[in-house]
């Protein structure tokens, strides 16, 4: 399972071989944003709202059998020192998204 | 009307302590110790033992020196380190007092720190009369298993958002949801705690923070709220990861090769990101000269101290979080690549809004209801952050919290809730399930996550940037009754959302009011009054919900007359007479003794 969540200063992408998720669900417990989420459905652990990641990596950590596997794809979209000089507009975020 | 359970499933405890966090356990465990007759239950959002933000920490925990002077050096540091004379000194004195023994009862607790042979906790040196040990990082793990051995009774997984209140205003309890079923939660208590974390508006990497959710409910409740306007914290980051640059306050350089911080800031040396710094940077930025860079080939003293590269610090970082960082570090290169050692650099501004008021005993303005960790940081006046505190301070509120919680249990009854007002409270936290809408709360954090990338609004504040942030805030109040939810996830982030707002409100309000700039640490800036006045601004700015809903400000002169440490040249003021400095007062000369040391000290280093 390949998730991934476009944000306006962040970007993660998450990869969860989910055929292979134990139930253990170190990672639910572990994530204070509530990122991952039990599937009744498929019976594995999922990363529900990728949106809320910090990228402290402690699910991936605790995975008993390693299957997260998390890719910051930007963490820096908006330079603030950019920003405030005016070198990035509004209207350049809102083009962005 | 019916009966409780026809709202939601009733759960009743003498303490109800909210957020699960080490502050949470700390407290829990302590009221236990106390008084093993009493019934503590602590709730939390997340699994208690390995959420909350002190696992994620493990940079050490603070504790103010065995020696007797310690008190005074560290209160001569810390009443000019930060935010200087707003301290509320008498508070600090005991705060530092009960510091002292801290890390030893994280011992006690099942904590594992840095220790000698003999199992005794070892500390390195950090400011005058303050000293920080090494932790694990599983710390609350530990607290969870010794606070069950005690009896405490704990609850994942359940998020609150209003408090519920008697007769008089006395807080009697809490509701909110299950955060997996969604189904309503209502708590029963003698006495209310919150160790809720404060409000740090939209997250970024490797921050971990709170929603408001605990300041949203105590204000509402009729708590006080106290100094927002000193909220702001900056730190230098690699640009490529956006996390930060230990200690490179002063290695900050420009495309034409010249150090910025020299430029700006002459030749003393930063131990944090100064206004004056964040100034300097922005304005290379405007005439084209960056992106700024660091130069890591070269570090000094301050990127020693603060990044670990000197070994005395090394200890403060253990086993399992040195496993954490190598393991951030390598996904993060695998990603972007390596940093080297001539990175980009820019800065990344956090706002951390932690205002609900306390006494000496961590008990707030109303009835039943006490804070205690961050969420009280400006609350408290004590002003006195370190790093290191994050653990120190969470402890440290609990034990002062503990022995007035367990009092006030011990001699009051439960009182019958309030089935109209809980009525009343579910349906105005369930109200974002039932609109027909499309604002979602994103809208909201995206708007906030706007204001940290912008100086003009966190830093250097004018009264046009003040009055844009305040008419946006009209503005996103009211999308907020038109936020729409669909699941209970969905419904804590439109809640959080409001109180985001309502937290943000309470910063550019006080903002507003101090015509004044001071404070290093968390810094309050003001462009048109970019000078310290202590002619007319040594008060505290308090916030309260008023008799018509509306947020109202006073203000509190702070008793300097009754403190120790003063600025120069200060005079008592009419009305008030000297309350230290007197003849019976065995301090009064400990004190003297210590600021003239101070001074010596300090004196020795300017001249280095």
């Amino acid at each position: 399972m390949i998730v991934e969540n476009r944000g306006q200063q962040q970007s993660v992408r998450f990869q969860v071989d989910t055929d292979r998720c134990c139930g253990c669900r170190h990672c639910i417990r572990r994530c204070m944003e509530n990122v991952w989420h039990w599937d009744k459905e498929k019976n594995c652990a999922i990363p529900k709202y990728p949106d809320e990641c910090v990228l402290c990596l402690q699910c991936e950590m605790e995975c008993l059998n390693n299957v997260i596997d998390i890719y910051p794809i930007a963490t820096l979209q908006v330079d603030p020192l950019e920003f405030s000089a005016g070198h990035i507009t509004e209207a350049d975020l809102e083009g962005g998204r | 009307m019916g009966e409780i359970k026809d709202y939601g499933k009733l759960y009743q405890s003498d303490i109800l302590i909210v957020g699960g966090s080490i502050s949470g356990l700390t407290l829990a465990i302590k009221t236990k110790e106390m008084n093993p007759d009493l019934d503590v239950l602590v709730i939390d959002k997340g699994v208690i033992g390995w959420t909350g933000q002190a696992t994620k920490a493990g940079n050490g925990i603070r504790a103010t020196r065995k020696e007797p002077e310690a008190i005074p050096m560290a209160m001569c540091y810390q009443v000019h380190a930060h935010t200087e004379f707003l301290n509320d000194q008498i508070f600090l004195m005991k705060y530092l007092e009960v510091q002292r023994d801290n890390v030893e009862y994280m011992q006690h607790c099942g904590v594992k720190t840095s220790v000698d042979e003999d199992g005794n906790v070892t500390y390195f040196d950090m400011v005058p009369g303050m000293d920080c040990a090494g932790v694990e990082i599983n710390i609350n793990r530990s607290l969870r298993a010794f606070a069950l051995k005690c009896g405490v009774r704990l609850l994942s997984r359940v998020n609150v958002f209003e408090l519920l209140t008697g007769k008089n205003g006395r807080v009697i309890g809490s509701i909110g949801f299950d955060m997996d079923s969604g189904e309503c939660r209502i708590f029963q208590a003698k006495t209310v705690v919150l160790a809720t974390q404060g409000c740090h508006f939209k997250k970024i990497g490797l921050e971990f923070m709170g929603y408001g959710t605990g300041v949203g409910a105590a204000y509402r409740a009729g708590a006080v709220m106290s100094n927002p306007e000193f909220s702001t914290q900056t730190d230098v980051v690699f640009k490529k990861t956006n996390t930060p640059i230990y200690g490179a306050f002063n290695l900050v350089y420009n495309q034409k090769g010249e150090n910025v911080t020299k430029k700006y800031c002459g030749d003393q040396t930063l131990y944090e990101v100064s206004t004056e710094l964040v100034m300097g940077m922005l304005e290379e930025v405007k005439q084209g000269n960056g992106p700024l860079w660091c130069d890591l080939e070269h570090p000094d003293e301050v990127r020693a101290i603060f990044g670990g590269q000197g070994h005395t610090m090394l200890m403060r970082m253990l086993d399992d979080k040195m496993q954490w960082e190598e393991h951030v570090f390598k996904k993060t290169i695998r990603s972007f690549g390596d940093v080297g050692l001539t990175p980009e650099m820019t800065i990344k501004m956090v706002l951390q809004v932690e205002p609900i008021h306390v006494d000496m005993d961590y008990k707030t303005n109303v009835e039943g209801l006490w804070a205690v960790g961050k969420v009280t940081g400006q609350g408290a006046c004590y002003f006195g952050w370190t790093r290191g505190d994050g653990l120190g301070n969470a402890t440290t509120t609990s034990l002062m919290a503990a022995p007035s919680v367990v009092a006030f249990t011990e001699t009051h009854d439960f009182e019958e809730l309030d089935l109209t007002q809980v009525a009343k409270m579910k349906e105005k936290i369930y109200a974002p399930l039932n609109r027909n809408t499309t604002h979602k709360p994103k809208e909201i954090f995206d708007r906030i996550e706007r204001y940290i990338f912008q100086t003009d609004k966190l830093i250097t504040k004018t009264d046009e940037s003040i009055q844009s942030v305040l008419d946006e805030v009209e503005e996103m109040k009211k999308i907020i009754p038109e936020l729409t939810a669909n699941d209970p996830h969905s419904l804590a982030k439109c809640l959080e959302a409001a109180d985001n707002v309502l937290c943000l409100e309470m910063v550019f309000r006080a903002a507003r009011e101090r015509k004044e700039s001071r404070g290093q640490m968390y810094p309050h800036y003001r462009m048109e009054y970019p000078q310290m006045d202590n002619e007319n601004c040594l008060y505290w700015i308090h916030l309260r919900q008023g008799e018509n809903g509306e947020m109202e400000l006073f203000k509190e002169d702070i008793p300097l007359w009754k403190y120790p440490i003063r600025p120069q040249g200060y005079k008592i003021p009419e009305g008030q007479k000297e309350e230290f400095y007197v003849p019976d007062n065995p301090l009064a000369p400990v004190y003297l003794e210590a600021q003239k040391r101070m001074a010596e000290a300090m004196q020795k280093q300017e001249a280095k």
